[in-house]
Order: structure tokens, then sequence, then C-alpha cells
């Protein structure tokens, strides 16, 4: 008996397996179809002699297609300019344990991208080269960078080790409320923050998603980030400390770079942020509200207000509503203004450090050709495709400008990313048109519902006076070696802070703590931070 | 060879001759690292409560199993018993996520139907023992029982057949035959968990950790994996990895010694 | 057991059985069902949301059974070629992993239950040392690195080839077997070899079965020596592929720049489920392969002591 069970286990496995072979394709063009029928001509601006392999390991995105021998932008780069990209794609998650293992494998690809391995890591192994000596071979990336944003493709040694993709849009997160909440209750968005506090309490109080249960909503939902240090981002935020991506270090009002631990207003942040935990009005789950869960709480109706990616709230706001919450609506608005009237948030990294060349290459003699292909997809020819993709499939030129066919944008970034456009993990650079036409979807902001204008306002609109310029985190030395015992790992300053504001302790007795970590190696991180950060701007 | 990291600052590209040698640095740091002991006790505390409820569940339910008279009955039990262990480390975990979680978790759910705060299982570090503890016995009870099956079907049944004709009741049965007859099993187990307890639940706990359960979730072998794999420094890891492996090896030969002695039951 | 014998005892139990007895009957039975519950439950939880209609999932009112229908979440990770290619590199490592394990186990039992040579109890010493004295993660992964194993499935075969424990309870089991037959086929002139491989290996089928579960077991379920030794994304295996669909649902975003966007409306909806989806399909393999093996179960596994 239980041998046929188990038969027909196989059995449905099998056919469920065939079942989905016969299934239907979905309404979007097929990314495979996109070069069906398109003549490339070999690129003016670049062709090469041989036809060059260039392998390659990466850290991939869900959002795009991972089988690129299906979509159009590698099998493209290779018709036009004669180099093959062979990139092997890994999720992020474990990918400095992938490195690691390439690394004691001895075998490296020619282009890897250093992920959370650190790129000054790769660089003390030898695994990299630095490219200062070759800026002149890829002039147009050095001007797509342009002089003022150097600082931030350099590195902590003041080398540049990269190839850097460049995002030229302001925005991307926003924080957002829950409107048809605040409408309820009969309040205004916040613009203070005893009226921030007062919102919380009120969404803590009241029974906002109807559901017959006072105590399940969550006032100010927080993500995790990838080790919990994230979660934080908006609230220092409102106590005025210019944090960088990762929450550790900051530069302060007379431009010293140091931690955020240092931050003159750290400790009241501290305090503040404490007694809201206590008091229930933020996520008790913050260390560990992972993206995907965030996603989840919110789209359930337990979130009143979160700080996300600002597309978040078109979304929610749909799934809410085919979940039966017909009013639901949530709004981005400004950055939480905190007691001193800080009121701030991060502006999207422009020139972020991808690919790093390896010494392998550099054997292969392969660094120049390489680095051609790279400089040729910052020209006009490299950007067109990176950016709007085959004319005539995906896009039309219309008055001498690239517009993107109506079925790759109807659903904003979304077809179009998963089409291949703007190939993220890849990098390159993305134009703020192509970024509008995707928001857009082919419309006016007037003909946006309400769901897609707030997306619209988070993005282009409610956040556009609060920007400061993200400082890196900077991998000194110091940092490589204490980051796991001070900083993230158990006993570490970062997670001091989560326990501090779980009330696991005093604000004290954390202070205190610091001070022993700072003793044993954590002075030395600022300290090299500090001179590393004076290095790289140019001092 | 394998223990030659000990000695360098390693890298991996470069193999020994491109690393420096720095002597005992890393066992100068791993000793004076404040957070050592508390690694240690960690180690202890969650591996001890497994093995003080994880290691005799298995024997008690098969036992139990075992006097269920229902033969398809107790068929089936045992195999729905086994079904948790074919669920991954990496899987159960996903599970005890949504599991746990006060806002998304059926734990959550039914503590406010009941009225009551959820708990925080996860976030809090008086409950990681427990979560590792349950978690634990959903997952091997039943595939630990099997070992215990095996040895009751090896006691001679002539034992309880004397014992039936000498007046005892069921209960005196199983003091009398069936523990004496689990004996050897169980203390040969016994020594054997003894010497793996600062290894078993690695990936487990690894998974389960968060910021704010690090104080009580942080052991000497999760210590050893994030300094070694997540912040490269293989000679330091391997240091602390060499700590924790001659602390096994203390512990299962007094785990055999002291068995020696009491039991006259030995593994070595 | 025959069927005979227990027929017996049952009778002669019932006639003896007092109230006491009776009552531990039934609280027995209630404790066993209770248990079944336990075990029981997150399984059909898993089951059930993966099976559900993704508003029902969201409003998080599915419990123990499906509500409304919604298949999608299969079809949807059926769709994934890497998990099939997972399953298969699974299948591999596991299949390929146990026959050789269990040539080697019994390999190294059969002279520590029937030799008889200098050194034998330092042998058995040094075996189980291993149980609990190793290099570690560490040292392990650098010296598969340098072995050349590295990216290749025969390190996670080679790194769980012989497991001490195994090698105690197959010892444990040929000792159970009457010495006196390997003693009648060294008269009759059979070595070693032939007597491990025609005589106590087909004799032993109820231990190697278990342990051939086991081992099978193992590699199906092994993530962190996967993790660890497998680089291609074409070798990866199962659970390297259900780490990333289940844990990483989340998109890579913060890695690199940070951009907008992540899913599509509905996707959102279906992510439980399609997570809930993926773990059901890892079980059903195993859950295939257990009721072949489980008649051994009851009386393959013994353990023995060495005395003294």
């Amino acid at each position: 008996m239980k041998k046929l069970t188990a038969l027909f286990l196989a059995l449905a496995m099998l056919l469920s397996m065939t079942a989905v072979l016969a299934e239907e394709k979905p309404a979007v063009p097929d990314p495979k179809s996109i070069l069906e029928g398109v003549t490339l001509e070999p690129s003016k601006a670049l062709y090469l002699d041989n036809h060059v392999e260039i392998t390659g390991m990466g850290v991939h995105f869900n959002n795009y297609p991972t089988e690129f021998d299906g979509a159009y932008y590698f099998p493209a780069i290779e018709k036009l300019t004669n180099a093959k990209f062979m990139i092997d794609w890994r999720v992020q998650d474990g990918y400095e344990t992938q490195v690691a293992t390439t690394l004691a494998s001895g075998k490296l690809p020619d282009i890897m991208t250093a992920g959370a391995y650190g790129i000054i890591n790769l660089a003390n192994e030898g695994a990299i080269i630095p490219l200062d000596d070759y800026l002149h071979l890829i002039p147009d990336i050095v001007e797509a960078v342009g002089e003022d944003r150097m600082a931030d493709w350099r590195q902590a040694d003041g080398h540049i080790y990269t190839i850097p993709t460049i995002v030229d849009v302001p925005g991307s997160q926003s924080v957002m409320i829950r409107q048809d909440w605040l409408d309820q209750l009969g309040m205004k968005a916040p613009e203070t923050w005893d009226e921030w506090v007062a919102m919380w309490r009120a969404f803590r109080d009241n029974d906002m998603n109807g559901n017959g249960d006072t105590t399940d909503e969550i006032p100010l939902a927080l993500e995790m980030g990838g080790s919990g240090e994230r979660a934080m981002a908006s609230l220092m935020n409102a106590f005025g400390i210019r944090a960088s991506s990762d929450t550790q270090f900051c530069v302060l009002d007379d431009g010293t770079y140091t931690m955020v631990y240092e931050h003159p207003r750290f400790m009241e942040f501290l305090q503040a942020v404490q007694d809201l935990y206590k008091e229930g009005l933020i996520d008790p789950e913050f260390t560990m509200r992972k993206q995907a869960e965030l996603f989840t709480v919110m789209d359930t109706g337990l979130v009143g207000s979160a700080m996300t990616w600002a597309e978040r709230a078109r979304i929610s706001t749909t799934t809410n509503r085919e979940a039966g919450d017909e009013d639901a609506l949530w709004t981005c608005v400004a950055p939480i203004k905190g007691p001193h009237g800080d009121q701030m948030t991060q502006e999207r990294k422009a020139v972020t450090p991808v690919w790093c060349i390896t010494y392998a290459a550099e054997e292969a003699g392969k660094v120049e050709d390489i680095l051609k292909v790279f400089n040729w997809n910052f020209t006009q020819e490299g950007l067109v495709l990176y950016n709007y993709g085959i004319e005539g499939k995906t896009y039309d030129v219309v008055d001498g400008k690239y517009v993107i066919k109506p079925e790759f944008v109807s659903n904003g970034f979304v077809d179009y990313r998963a089409t291949g456009m703007e190939y993220e993990p890849f990098g390159g650079r993305w134009f703020t048109d192509a970024f509008t036409q995707c928001l857009f979807a082919g419309k006016t902001v007037d003909q946006l519902d309400d769901a897609s204008q707030s997306f619209y306002n988070g993005l282009a609109v409610v956040n556009n006076d609060y920007f400061y310029s993200m400082p890196q985190t900077l991998e000194t030395e110091a940092y490589a070696e204490f980051r796991g015992e001070l900083i993230t790992g158990a006993g570490g300053v970062c997670v001091l802070r989560d326990q501090c504001i779980a009330g696991q302790m005093t604000v004290e007795e954390f202070a205190a703590k610091y001070q022993q970590l700072k003793d044993m190696g954590l002075q030395q991180v600022i300290d090299q931070g500090a001179q590393a950060y004076a290095t790289i701007m140019g001092n | 060879m394998v223990f030659a990291h000990l000695f360098f600052d390693y890298k991996l590209l470069r193999g020994f001759e491109g690393s420096k040698y720095v002597g005992f640095r890393w066992f100068e740091r791993l000793f004076s690292n404040p957070n050592l002991l508390q690694y240690i006790l960690n180690t202890l505390k969650l591996n001890l409560s497994a093995l003080i409820f994880l290691f005799p569940l298995p024997m008690i339910f098969a036992i139990l199993l075992n006097e269920l008279r229902n033969l398809r009955f107790k068929k089936t039990v045992q195999t729905l018993s086994y079904l948790p262990h074919f669920v991954s480390t990496v899987v159960l975990v996903s599970m005890i996520m949504t599991i746990a979680s006060p806002s998304l978790g059926l734990l959550g759910k039914w503590a406010r139907a009941a009225g009551q705060t959820p708990i925080n299982y996860l976030a809090d570090p008086d409950y990681f023992v427990l979560v590792n503890v349950v978690s634990g016995a959903w997952q091997s009870i039943g595939w630990d029982a099997v070992i215990f099956m095996s040895a009751l079907a090896g006691i001679d049944q002539g034992l309880y057949e004397a014992a039936r004709i000498d007046g005892a009741n069921r209960w005196k049965q199983t003091l009398h035959v069936t523990l004496p007859g689990l004996m050897t099993t169980f203390v040969l187990l016994l020594i054997m968990r003894v010497g793996q307890m600062l290894s078993v639940n690695f990936e487990k706990v690894y998974l389960l950790q968060n910021n704010l359960n690090l104080s009580a979730s942080e052991m000497l072998p999760t210590f050893v994996y994030k300094t070694g794999m997540e912040s490269r420094n293989y000679g330091y890891a391997t240091a602390a990895g060499l700590f924790n492996s001659v602390i096994s090896l203390v512990l299962v030969f007094a785990a055999n010694h002291i068995s020696r002695r009491v039991t006259d039951i030995s593994l070595m | 057991m025959t069927q005979q014998a227990i027929k017996k005892r049952k009778r002669g139990d019932f006639i003896r059985r007092s109230l006491g007895e009776k009552t531990f009957d039934v609280l027995n039975i209630l404790l066993m069902l209770a248990l079944v519950c336990f075990f029981l439950f997150p399984i059909l939880n898993m089951l059930s949301i993966s099976l559900s209609n993704e508003y029902a999932v969201l409003r998080g009112d599915v419990t123990f059974y499906p509500m409304g229908i919604n298949l999608q979440a299969y079809e949807q990770i059926f769709s994934h070629s890497t998990l099939w290619q997972g399953i298969m590199n699974s299948i591999l490592v596991a299949g390929v992993g146990c026959v050789l394990s269990i040539i080697s186990l019994s390999v190294a039992a059969y002279p520590l239950a029937f030799g008889d040579f200098y050194g034998k109890k330092l042998y058995n010493v040094l075996i189980l040392i291993t149980m609990w004295f190793n290099g570690g993660i560490i040292p392990t992964f650098l010296t598969m690195s340098r072995l050349g194993l590295h990216n290749t499935h025969w390190a996670l075969i080679f790194n769980t080839m012989i497991t001490a424990y195994y090698v105690v309870i197959v010892r444990s089991y040929f000792e159970s077997l009457p010495s006196s037959i390997v003693e009648s086929a060294r008269i009759d002139g059979a070595n070693d070899f032939r007597i491990l491989f025609q005589l106590i290996i087909p004799l032993s089928k109820p231990v190697l079965a278990t342990v051939s579960l086991w081992v099978i077991v193992g590699h199906w379920n092994d993530y962190l020596n996967a993790l660890l030794f497998i680089a291609d994304r074409s070798k990866y295996t199962l659970q390297l592929v259900l780490k990333e669909m289940v844990l990483n649902a989340e998109s890579s975003v913060y890695a690199i720049s940070m951009s907008g966007g992540t899913d599509t409306v509905g996707a959102a909806a279906l992510g439980q489920q399609v997570r809930n989806a993926v773990l059901v399909v890892s079980m059903i393999p195993m859950v295939i392969l257990y009721p072949f093996v489980q008649r051994y179960f009851i009386t393959g596994v013994t353990l023995g002591a060495v005395k003294g």
C-alpha cells in the first residue's frame, strides 16, 4: 500500500513536470524573442579583432533574467563588439563564501564582483588589479563618473579597482503611511516628531485594519537589511545622523568621517528608539524583518508606516485592495522629522563599484580588451542598448527620442527589467529618461491612478529637499580585521545597539561597552576610516 | 597540514608560500576575547539542554510505542514520527521563523486569540534554548527512536514470559526487563552524544541567529564559522575550531571512563 | 516474533489486564495521538499554505487544511529549471555517495568485527576519535581545495563517506552474526573479501539498508558542505537551490546601488505559497524512498560495546 502511494507520488511529480512544460507563456514578449530577425552590424566604436571570451562571477538580482543567453543583452554585445561575456551568476546570500571557495580553488574568472567579501579583501589577496594606470582606456567611464563623484569610485586605500554602475536617478526609497488609516482617525500626515509619535500611538491603540484585534498593528515596520544593520536608517536620519548605507559610519557637520556611535546625537537617538520599542511603536521583529517579510506584513494590512522602496506604495496599495481592503492607500511622505527638526534621507548612491578585473585576466593578457568593452558599454551605443534595448523591438525613435514600447513599461519596472533592460547586476549607466518612462508607463502624472501617483511622489517629489550624499563604508585594514568581532558579530557594536533598543541593556551600559570595544580596536577603525576618507576626498 | 593554518595569516589565493607567519597570535587573540567564556557557556547550554531533553525522549517514545497493542496504529505512528526528519535544516529554520513570528505566525495568532501578547521567541535570548529543544524534538524523536526500537526487538521474549510468570505487571516488566535490555544502547549512544555535543546543531543555530538573540545563540562553532568564512580570518578560525575539538575529546573520554567505572559498558 | 506468538501473547494479556493497565493503554494512545499531531501539524500547515488561495494566505487564515485550492505556486516552481537540476544533482550525490559509503563502511567494519590482529583496539579508537575530533570547517575546506576536489560533487561524497558512527553500527551488526559462519567459510578456503561480499553483506541487509537511508537523507539534507564546496550553479544541489528560493525571496538590491522595485503585484502574495511548495517538493523524494527501506528499520540497528 505504501509503495503504491510512493509510486503515485513519483508519477504525480513527473506529470506536474510535463504539465508545466505545456504551460502557456504570459502576454509580455518573451525575452528570448527580442533578437529574432534582428541583424546587428558590428559597432563602429569598437569591434575587437579577436573573439574575446570574458568569464565572470557576480551577484544576481531576482528581477532580472538569469538565463541571459535568452535575454537580448549579452548576445547583442557579442554581435556588436565581438566580445562574449560568460558570467556565472550567484545569489547574494552566502556569496562571500562562494568567493572564498573560488579563491581557494585558485581558478579565478576574468572579472568578478566582490559582494560582501569586500573589494579591499580581494585586493589584499592579490586577486584583483588596481585600475589607476588604465584610466586612459576607459575615458567614457571616467567622464560618466565625473569629478565630483570620484570619491565614491575609490576604495579606502585610495585606489580605483572597479568598473562602476551609475544611476542618474535621485530617489528610490521613501517613508510611507497608510493614508486610509490616517483618514479613519481624522489625522493629518505628521510633520513634527511629536505628531509622528502621536500617529504611531494611534495606530497602536486602534484596530486600524478592522480585523477585531487591536494588538496586531505595527505602527512603524522596519526592514533589517543584510545582517540587521539597516533597520535604523530612517530613525537615525531623523536625529540628524548622516549615516552610510549600512548605518555604521557617518559624516559629522564639520566634515569628519567617523562611526555613527561617535555622533553627538547618537545616544539621544538610542534612548528615543528604546522608548519607542518599549511603547510598542516600532516593529518588534526589526532584527528579523527581511525585505520579503516586510512586504508580506504590508500586504497583510498589519503595517501603518514604513520606509522602503517607493514602488512598494503602489504594489501594496493594489494588493491590499485586491485582498478586500478597498480603501487602502499608501502615501509616500517626506522623511520623519526628529525632535530637533532634523529631516533628511539617503540619496541613492549614483556611482557603485561593481566589476573587479582579476589577476587571471592580467595573466591571460585580456585586461585591455575587457576595459575597452566596458568602456564601450558607456558610449552612446552601449548606453542605448542598456537603457532602451533593441530598436524596433523594445523601443522606437520618435522625434529623435528613444521611446520604450508600451508593453515593456505598462507594469512599471517589472517587465522592463524582466526583459533584460537596465541589466543592473551587470551595470552601466541608467538614464533618468528611461527611468521616467517606466515610472509613468506611457502616461502623464495626472493620468496616473492614486497608487501610482503615490509611487511617483515618493520617488520624485516629497523627498527632494531632504537628500544627503551618503558616505561609503570604507574598508580599511582595521575595518577588515575587526568587522566580525567588534561590529557585526556577537558582542559587536551593531548587535549591542539592537540589544539596547530592545531593552536588553540601558543606554549607559551600551555606552560603557562601546568604550570597551573602542579600546579593543574600534578606535583604530575610526582613525583609519577618517584618514581614508581624507585620501579619497583628495585632501 | 590541516592545522598549519594556525600559525599563518592565511591567504586563500596565495597559499602558505604567500602568507605571513604569525606564531601564536591567533591563540592569544582567542583567549583574550572577552566573549569567549560566553560562547563556551552558550555552547554548553544549548547542547546540554538538547542532550538532557532530546536524548531520553526517543527512548521513552520507543518504549511507549512498543506498548501499543494495535500493530497497525503502532506502525502508523512510527511512520509519521519519521516525517519531520526528512525536513532539512534550511527548511526547518524557515518553518520555525514562519510559525514563531509574532506578526505572521500561528503562535502569535493563537496568543492574540487567547488575549495575550504574543511572545517574540526568536528575538528573546531567554527563549532560544526552548526553540532549539522543541524544534530538535520535533525533528529527531521519531528518527532517533529507531535504534531503540531495534534494541527492543532484540530483547529475548523469554525474559518477559519469565517475568510474567513471576507475577510482574507491565510497569515491572518495563522496569526489570525492558530498561536493562536497552542499557547498552543507551549508554553507548550517550557517550557518543557527549562527544558530539559541541558540534551538532551548528547549522540550525547559525541560521536562527539574529542580533537580538545572539547573546544566547552565539556558540563556538558559529563563531568559528563567521570568523573564518565571513571575516576571512582562517588562522583565527582554525585556532578556535581546534579549541572546540579539544573540549569535545576531553568530554568523550571522561564520559567513556565514567561509564566504564559505573556500568562496565564502554565504547573504546 | 511470529504471528502466532503475537496472538498468543495478546490473548494472554487480555485475561490479565488490570484497571491500571487499561488506564495506561488509553493514556498511551492519547499521548501517541498528541505526538502525531505535534509531528504532523507543521507539515500540514506547510502543505495547506502551498495549496491555498493567495488572499486566504495573506489574511493568515490558513491553518491545517487548504482554503480555496490554488496550484499556481507549484506551477511556478516546477517551471524553474534550477529546481530540477538541483534534484538531479542531489540524487546523483546521494546515490553514488550511498553506494561508496556502504562499501567502505563494510570494509572498515569487517576487521573490527571478525579480525584478530595486533593493535585492533587502537585502530578502533582511531576510527572513533574522528567522531569528535576533526580540523573543523575551515581546514576541511582548505584541504579539499588543495586536493583539487573543490567545486566537484566528490567533495560532498568523500567528506561524509565514512562516518565513525555508522562504522560502529555496522560493526555491531556484524558482531551479532554467528562467528561460526565466518570460521566455516575460512575452513572452506574463502578469503576475507569473498566472505565479506558474498556472505556477510547479504546477511546484513537490514543494517545496510538502514544505514543507506541515513546516508541518503544526510546527503539530501546537507546544506553547509554544499555551500562550502560547490561553486558552479550547474552543480548546485537541491538544498542550495532551496535556500536560494526559500530564504532568499528578497531581491539582493542592497548589494549594488539602491534602485527601486522588486516584485510584481500578486507575486508578493504568492511568495509564501511558493516558499512552502518548495519545501513540500523537497520532501517528496524522501517520502517516496522511505517505504522501501522501512521494513528493515526495526531489526537493522544495534549498538554493541567493546568489553573491557
